[in-house]
């Protein structure tokens, strides 16, 4: 047996040395007369050890078959033994398809006998082991074992890996994963006649499945913390919104409009969802724009429409008009049509006798249904739409637009027409239309316009100017100031609601909140922050959340929910 | 999906306007651009996306344009009229040398590598 | 050529560079024009002129076609002698 092993080793050993660096192999040798009895192992080879000290002897016969592999990739480990015997022990190890380790060969330099009472010497050590040593063995060659059938042909870096982390929450479902679904299901329910000022509020069952149709929770907001979105209802801000909300009930959208302003990461979106939240509990149509920009960065088709001399958006006004209609179909469907409705069609090849004429039960349910399964101008249904809501008087209608300084930030869109030139936004129907519904001149009996901004653009003087707080520059930049914009904007009297930071209050029931959710990541301050204050659990809540008011720069949300929820804030 | 335009291929994911461009000699980002805001085409649109008039359209207005041999032929006519003319230019692209004043006693690899009887491109 | 080339390198209102020769002089008496001055542009009233241009050492002698028309005299008389080597030192 001693001699076969021999025949192996030189062979192998002729290899090993080929390919190991010469310089490591000086080391091996030299390094372990002066430190005994600790093994200095890389990390990744762990398990290749622990395999190692389990089954010597059958890596024995396997080394025979196994040494004519082509690829050969070498290790080097250099164990130290308490009898003083000095080996060196190299693990070569095979490359089947990149990946799979397998230990092919241990060669002690000395004799093949030494061999047998190494191993023996191992299985004895091995035998007298405790259980939980015996469990982190086994717990390592699973992992071993896993390593071995990790494919790296499969682990593919294309489209779809690379996903950063704000995208990855769209598809992958954190929020399944999260583990507060009990202390959540205690919460108040946001609620029309008792708005419990002050508190953090989940939704209404109902309202949530509406609210995801209509896109109000954005990727960057935290949702995926909890199992389902919560709100904290503020103080002044949610009682300012609300009130907003009772006006569109009893008078013209006309008089009730509102922009939402602020800095970053205040809340403008949840106030805009608090206020979706109020409408859709009862019965309004909500007309939802989630991004003003899509409208105008060119992602979108247009086509030149001859009559109106505009360009229509034909993509854009079917996806909104499908999201109206699983948004409100069971209100849509109980309001009939006014007037008679002639389809426009996109080529004459296909006209089809298809227009809706007033009675025979036609809703606008109908209408919508229509545009959706024929080839038909759906921009010129949108704006009929649009019309038709703003003659009926059975439920109050609001137009959500977020990002609407996605507008105002510059003069012209990203589309071009046929002389290459930028086309400006007043060019489009469907901005036209939304535009008429801001100044009034096209206005629904009951209900409101409600319009966010987001930081994510630009707040130039068009909006400044449009909400009165400075005065016209004439002088300035084409690009970076429309006179005619502002104007429109100054007549059409919007309402601002300014969203400050949050109080300290606020900011202790959110982290309190955070804090029965086990979400404050604190691990390496906690114990002695708990000592400070002799164990006194509210004392160090009260100190946690007056660091976290300090450190979000007095009470910015986004700021306090980063600094606790992720570790390198 | 390949899009032929052509006879040349073209992915189906890139946008149009850096489709054309990457893949016709003479045609850059500016006219590329020009040509599909001619045609009506969206910004965003990709080349999937076209239908087989439009692909039509795109190459007739390519085919009016000097691009590719075309154009080659017309750079080469151009050296080989300097050359015929007995002028400086002519000469040292003869010699596959460097045309405008850079110095040759080290570097002038792009001049060596491209600058021939008949230029590389 | 691409118009734009020529037309970017010099400035329209200061016109070609031209220096005074005597043009019509040579046209009667169909004599060559000796110059030094190599960046004098070539105009196409120079078309079928005979020019001697100085190369610094002597005069090259060159006759005026219509592709030359635009480029400067000088590009037409080479400076530089391209090095060839010979065998004997001797000669």
């Amino acid at each position: 047996m001693s001699e076969e092993i021999k025949a192996v080793i030189s062979q192998t050993e002729s290899k090993i040395n080929d390919t190991v660096n010469p310089t490591t192999v000086e080391e091996s040798e030299v390094a372990p007369t002066t430190v005994e009895e600790s093994t200095v192992v890389p990390e990744t080879e762990t398990p290749v050890e622990a395999e190692a000290e389990t089954e010597p002897v059958v890596e024995e016969s396997t080394t025979a078959t196994k040494t004519e592999e082509p690829k050969l990739k070498v290790e080097w480990l250099s164990l130290f033994l308490r009898q003083d015997i000095l080996y060196n022990i190299y693990y070569c190890y095979c490359c089947y398809c990149c990946s799979s380790l397998t230990m092919i060969n241990v060669y002690i330099r000395r004799s093949s006998n030494r061999l047998l009472s190494l191993s023996s010497s191992f299985t004895f050590t091995r035998s007298l082991s405790s259980t939980t040593s015996n469990l982190a063995l086994q717990g390592s060659q699973s992992f071993a074992k896993k390593n071995q059938s990790y494919d790296n042909s499969k682990n593919r870096k294309g489209s779809g890996n690379d996903l950063n982390f704000s995208k990855s929450i769209l598809t992958k479902n954190y929020k399944k994963k999260a583990n507060n679904l009990s202390i959540i299901q205690d919460l108040p329910i946001l609620n029309n006649k008792n708005l419990k000022l002050n508190s953090i509020v989940k939704y209404d069952e109902e309202i949530l499945k509406k609210l995801y149709i209509l896109g109000s929770f954005k990727p960057n907001q935290f949702n995926e913390l909890f199992n389902k979105p919560i709100t904290l209802l503020r103080n002044k801000e949610s009682h300012e919104i609300f009130k907003f909300y009772e006006n569109t009930l009893i008078k013209e959208s006309k008089f009730n409009k509102l922009i939402i302003t602020g800095e970053k990461g205040v809340g403008k979106s949840t106030i805009l969802t608090q206020f979706h939240s109020h409408a859709l509990s009862s019965d309004g149509i909500i007309l939802p724009i989630t991004n003003m920009q899509s409208l105008l960065d060119g992602s979108n088709d247009f086509k030149f429409n001859n009559e109106l001399k505009t360009y229509d958006q034909q993509m854009y006004s079917k996806k909104l008009l499908k999201k109206i209609y699983n948004l409100n179909k069971d209100l849509l469907i109980q309001l009939p049509l006014l007037n008679d409705f002639i389809p426009i069609y996109d080529s004459n090849k296909l006209k089809l006798s298809s227009s809706l004429k007033i009675g025979s039960n036609i809703t606008l349910c109908d209408l919508i249904k229509l545009s959706l399964s024929k080839p038909i101008n759906s921009t010129h249904v949108l704006t009929f739409l649009i019309n038709e809501l703003s003659k009926q008087e059975k439920f109050p209608t609001y137009l959500s637009i977020d990002n609407f300084n996605a507008l105002t930030q510059y003069n012209y869109t990203k589309y071009k027409d046929i002389d290459d030139k930028f086309i400006k936004y007043n060019k489009f129907t469907i901005v036209n239309t939304l535009l008429d519904l801001i100044s009034g001149q096209i206005s629904f009996n009951k209900g409101g316009i409600i319009l966010s901004t987001s930081s994510n653009f630009k707040i130039n003087d068009t909006l400044k100017v449009g909400l009165n707080l400075i005065e016209p520059n004439y002088y300035a930049k084409n690009s970076e100031f429309d006179l005619e914009l502002s104007q429109l904007l100054l007549n059409s009297n919007l309402e601002n609601l300014k969203i400050d930071r949050f109080s300290i209050t606020e900011v202790g029931k959110l982290v309190k909140f955070l804090n029965d959710c086990d979400l404050i990541f604190n691990d390496f301050n906690k114990i002695d922050e708990l000592n400070s204050v002799n164990g006194d659990k509210d004392e160090y809540l009260k100190n946690l959340i007056n660091k976290k008011y300090l450190i979000s720069g007095g009470g910015n949300v986004k700021d306090v929910i980063k600094s606790c929820v992720l570790g390198y804030v | 999906m390949v899009v032929h335009i052509l006879g040349k291929a073209v992915r189906g994911k890139y946008k149009i306007n850096y489709g054309l461009s990457a893949t016709f000699y003479g045609i850059g980002l500016q006219s590329a651009t020009k040509i599909c805001s001619k045609l009506g085409f969206y910004p965003n649109m990709r080349m999937h996306q076209l239908t087989e008039q439009q692909t039509m359209a795109i190459t007739k207005e390519l085919s009016e344009m000097d691009i590719e041999s075309k154009l080659l032929s017309q750079i080469r006519a151009n050296i080989q009229l300097k050359k015929d003319n007995g002028s400086y230019v002519g000469f040292r692209h003869a010699l596959g040398l460097p045309v405008r004043g850079q110095r040759t006693k080290t570097n002038a690899k792009t001049a060596k590598n491209l600058n021939k009887l008949k230029r590389r491109f | 050529m691409r118009a734009a080339l020529i037309h970017l390198s010099r400035s329209s209102w200061k016109g070609p560079h031209v220096v005074p020769l005597p043009i019509a002089e040579a046209r009667k008496n169909n004599t060559p024009i000796r110059t030094n001055a190599r960046s004098c542009t070539i105009l196409p009233q120079f078309v079928g002129l005979q020019f001697q241009v100085h190369n610094g050492k002597d005069y090259v002698h060159l006759e005026i076609t219509e592709d030359m028309v635009g480029s400067k005299l000088g590009e037409f008389a080479h400076t530089r002698k391209m090095f060839s080597y010979t065998q004997t030192k001797n000669k």
